[in-house]
């Protein structure tokens, strides 16, 4: 979502990530250094200080979520002139021993530039085709998909009520701004 | 932070993999576990 400067844009930015995680956990976000303002480079957004959160859920899961991010300036009519843009994300979900189960990735690099999902070896069987190193192929994924499921098909108890209509309110935000799919 | 991952998930300290990432080393990787310290490299700079 835009905003009139560098730093009310990633206000707007970072408010919708606080409440969808909020659904599932107290988790901090941290960024880094000239998060706020900083633009012509790159900057980081780790939630936890980059350390797994504990869902409530049997059995335990973990959700670890980064995300690499860009202040940009736009020219869109009848919009603020500042934006976050997305550069890269990694949603993890790991047991509580520390084993990827799945993840989500999106770092556009020469070699792997789509968005792809990557299965924990635990949970494949010791002839399956499928590997953890295999980039299984995406479309963009939204971190609030990403907490419906942990929801909806991981058993995670929700930390809020609202939590349905909280992540469809922000999921249709994404939706809205993002700048491509 | 990077330094943690780095040694973790790569067992290198993180100025060894940011000498490594800016020499190019890691840029026909498609690693998911260099992904996962890559993505703390602003952390570190």
């Amino acid at each position: 979502m835009p905003g009139r400067n560098p730093r009310e844009a990633v206000d707007a930015f970072l408010e919708p990530l606080k409440d969808t995680i909020s659904c599932v956990a107290r988790a901090k976000i941290t960024l880094s250094h000239d998060g706020r303002g900083g633009t012509g480079k790159i900057h980081g957004l780790t939630v936890n200080n980059d350390m797994p959160v504990k869902l409530t859920c049997r059995p335990v899961l973990m959700l670890r979520i980064g995300m690499l991010y860009e202040i940009v300036r736009t020219e869109e009519a009848g919009r603020p002139p500042w934006r976050v843009s997305t550069r890269a994300y990694a949603y993890e979900l790991q047991t509580a021993s520390g084993e990827l189960v799945w993840s989500y990735h999106w770092h556009p690099t020469p070699a792997v530039p789509n968005p792809h999902a990557h299965l924990g070896h635990t949970q494949l069987r010791e002839d399956a085709v499928l590997s953890q190193k295999a980039h299984q192929p995406t479309g963009r994924v939204s971190l609030e998909s990403v907490i419906r499921a942990c929801i909806t098909e991981y058993g995670v108890t929700p930390q809020r009520d609202d939590w349905d209509k909280t992540l469809a309110l922000r999921e249709g935000d994404f939706q809205l701004y993002r700048s491509w799919s | 932070m990077l330094d943690r991952a780095a040694r973790e998930v790569l067992g290198v300290s993180g100025e060894e993999f940011l000498a490594r990432w800016d020499a190019g080393e890691y840029e026909d990787s498609d690693d998911p576990a260099i992904t996962r310290v890559a993505m703390l490299i602003p952390f570190a700079r």
